[in-house]
């Protein structure tokens, strides 16, 4: 597929998303300059922020691990391939349900990981903010739903979600979906027709990935999207709305510069204990930049890792507590029907139904997701699941094309075993690796065992003959909690730590409680709201 | 058995249905993969790894080329992570050696003779025993016995299923993308897609 843009003169000589783009028009900075912010990570919680500060007229310096790429030239059709994407320093998992990182978890690219997530985007509903108001178990949010409703209304709107007509769950939306949801797949089909059967209500999912081209505000045309289902490999197309080809160009086309390559080592404080700089490596030689305030959107595991190198922001010990994951359980079944499993948006159906189940004996709930999925990591999870090996696992595969799948996200609360600390063995970068120790406690579960019944029930009304389960936890969040107190929470709940005046957090690390939906959208209202309260009330002496 | 036929898929990589990038990844797999440089593994584990991942995943007439044992090797010797490990476990190249070394030092234990030396159908039975655990006291030297085997069987799998042949076998012509799919819904077979034999 060409695109109008690749060649045509009008778009003058480097097309938009090319990052060649740096180059001929990004404003640029000296590390001789005191920028007023600098933001570390451009996912979903750093990339709004880079274009809200930029387009107020701050000067702004984001500096992101890993590299811009170029999805229309660099990214291929390959699994394998495209692990290039992610954040592959090694990080020591342990627990009694250690967490899978690398593929899917975490993005080393700007974009983070918007670049491989999966698209899907649901919003929270109001009572996910107040878990414990409702059970009496978990933590409160400091902020409720209706203090980001129109943030989640101006993200969908621009990074382009698509969705029903009508939202049956969660409260009445101002405005509905601006354009029509993706076509379903193979595996949104079974769901739909399981779920009628069982008389769980289903529609078309919400997902960040356009169903019409359009033309995206400082990036450029992006096309619609094409069913190659590959969303967790890198979308190839524009169609995904991942960071680096909505708010990223956004941000640059406002003024704000970004460093890709550029790994945060150390935050400075002056005599006075606010953030002066930070000391960045850009593969060559270790720099400076100077800021008067710092957004750090590293994400759940790098964000509390680079506060505990620095040793700052800590008062309250809970840097790298509190870490959740979502019960991810996945369903997948063998059926007559052909499926060809990596084809569409993969998230087609949702259902949320479930989000407070009357017979649950656990607190919280969690939604339904069809899902589509490619073959490596297809082949991949079932080796991890049911340990098939020889004959038995290639007699499986070549059903491959008649496998389909469900999952749940589901909530987990916080637990005093779950955390993000530094190890003593030292990776590539002479850095303390992170060990990130993960159990599920009682209540994920029962939430797990009930949504076990639901999903077979669904499957089982769908027409799967044989099936497998894949007992997963996704998503990390929480490990710098926003609170109202600094005894237990890092962050206020405008993002600003209680113990750095200049220092503001902006990604899935703040999330007291888990929400029972996925994180993305969450962040990027987030982020918006913490750049406008930064604007709004601005720097103090604290 | 192969659900699409034999070369299918090779024959597809050259058309315009398959991007650049797709087709320069896909190729690079499919060259002969350069020679065991033997900086990882020494030439007795090379043999044993080998024996396991032929029982991991069967040799076919059709699969013969797909060189499992290189591409491990490679990948550790390039120091290429996939960005985590189990906390139990030792680094991924002391697990390989030792993982690989209490293999052979539990088939010589058993039965006397070496890992290579037994016929496939002990060592599958062997491999089943580390996998579940099935051990004695002192009889496994090597890394968390049911994790190193999770570990290995996974990327033998990761590395088998992205491999053009692979593809073919199971019926995946996903990376024929260029002109995105319209009909992706129950039964629905592209044009581009072959039939299934």
């Amino acid at each position: 597929m060409t695109h109008a843009t690749d060649t045509d003169p009008r778009y003058g000589d480097v097309p938009p998303g090319d990052p060649r783009a740096l180059d001929v028009s990004m404003r640029r900075y000296s590390t001789r300059d005191i920028v007023d912010v600098v933001v570390i990570g451009t996912g979903a919680g750093g990339a709004p922020v880079m274009a809200r500060l930029a387009a107020a007229g701050l000067s702004v310096v984001a500096l992101e691990a890993g590299p811009y790429w170029n999805p229309l030239q660099e990214f291929a059709t390959d699994e394998r391939e495209q692990a290039k994407l992610f954040w592959n320093d090694e990080r020591l998992s342990a627990g009694t349900d250690p967490l899978p990182f690398g593929a899917n978890n975490s993005g080393m690219a700007v974009g983070g990981s918007t670049v491989h997530f999966t698209a899907f985007t649901p919003r929270a509903q109001p009572d996910d903010f107040r878990i414990h108001e409702e059970f009496g178990v978990g933590c409160d949010w400091p902020i409720a739903y209706a203090d980001i409703e129109r943030y989640y209304d101006e993200v969908e709107e621009f990074i382009g979600v698509c969705g029903p007509a009508r939202y049956p769950w969660g409260p009445r939306r101002s405005r509905s979906y601006s354009m029509p949801p993706l076509p379903l797949n193979a595996s949104a089909q079974l769901m739909q027709r399981g779920c009628n059967r069982v008389g769980i209500k289903s529609v078309s999912a919400p997902n960040a990935a356009l169903s019409r081209r359009r033309w995206q505000r400082g990036f450029g045309w992006r096309e619609r999207c094409t069913n190659r289902g590959f969303c967790q490999a890198g979308c190839t197309t524009t169609a995904k709305g991942s960071m680096d080809v909505t708010y990223v160009p956004l941000a640059l086309d406002a003024g704000a510069e970004l460093r890709p390559e550029c790994f945060v080592t150390q935050i400075e404080l002056d005599a006075n204990g606010r953030i002066s700089g930070v000391v960045y490596n850009d593969g060559d030689a270790d720099h400076r930049q100077r800021c008067r305030a710092l957004f750090l959107c590293a994400g759940a595991i790098e964000t509390p890792r680079l506060l505990l190198l620095n040793g700052i922001a800590n008062s309250s010990g809970q840097v790298g507590r509190n870490l959740m994951a979502h019960v991810g359980l996945q369903l997948w079944g063998d059926f007559e029907e052909l499926t060809r499993p990596f084809k569409g948006i993969p998230a087609g159906l949702v259902s949320e139904d479930t989000h407070r189940p009357v017979d649950a004996d656990f607190a919280g709930g969690y939604l339904i997701q069809s899902i589509g999925v490619m073959p490596v990591t297809y082949a991949s999870q079932l080796a991890r699941a049911t340990g098939l090996w020889g004959d038995a696992l290639r007699e499986h595969m070549l059903r491959y094309n008649h496998a389909a799948g469900i999952n749940v996200v589901g909530e987990c609360l916080p637990s005093e075993l779950n955390r993000v600390e530094l190890s003593n063995e030292l990776d590539v970068r002479g850095l303390p690796k992170p060990r990130v120790h993960f159990s599920l406690g009682e209540n994920e579960r029962r939430l797990r065992a009930h949504a076990g019944r639901t999903l077979h029930s669904i499957w089982a009304a769908a027409g799967a003959r044989s099936t497998w389960v894949y007992r997963r936890n996704a998503h990390t969040i929480g490990t710098c909690r926003m609170g109202t107190s600094s005894g237990e929470a890092v962050i206020d709940r405008n993002g600003r730590s209680f113990d750095v005046p200049n220092l503001f957090i902006s990604d899935n690390s703040t999330f007291p409680s888990a929400l029972s939906v996925n994180p993305a959208l969450t962040i990027m209202a987030l982020a918006l709201r913490a750049a406008d309260q930064f604007l709004e009330i601005g720097l103090t002496d604290g | 058995m192969s659900i699409y036929p034999d070369g299918s898929i090779r024959s597809i990589l050259g058309s315009d249905n398959v991007s650049a990038a797709t087709r320069t990844a896909l190729q690079r797999r499919m060259d002969s993969p350069p020679p065991l440089q033997c900086s990882v593994f020494t030439p007795h584990h090379v043999t044993i790894l080998r024996a396991v991942c032929d029982c991991l995943i069967p040799p076919t007439s059709a699969n013969a080329s797909i060189d499992i044992p290189s591409c491990i090797e490679r990948r550790l010797a390039a120091g290429h992570s996939d960005g985590w490990r189990y906390d139990t476990m030792p680094s991924d190249v002391e697990a390989y050696r030792s993982g690989l070394e209490a293999f052979d030092d539990l088939a010589r234990n058993r039965t006397g003779r070496g890992f290579v030396e037994l016929p496939r159908v002990q060592q599958a039975r062997l491999l089943d025993d580390v996998q579940h655990e099935r051990l004695g006291n002192g009889e496994w030297g090597g890394p968390h016995p049911a994790r190193f085997f999770e570990e290995l069987l996974v990327e033998c799998v990761e590395v088998y299923y992205s491999h053009p042949i692979a593809s073919e076998e199971i019926g995946y012509l996903g990376m024929a993308d260029v002109h995105g799919w319209e009909l992706i819904g129950l039964n629905e077979r592209e044009i581009r897609e072959p039939s299934e034999q």
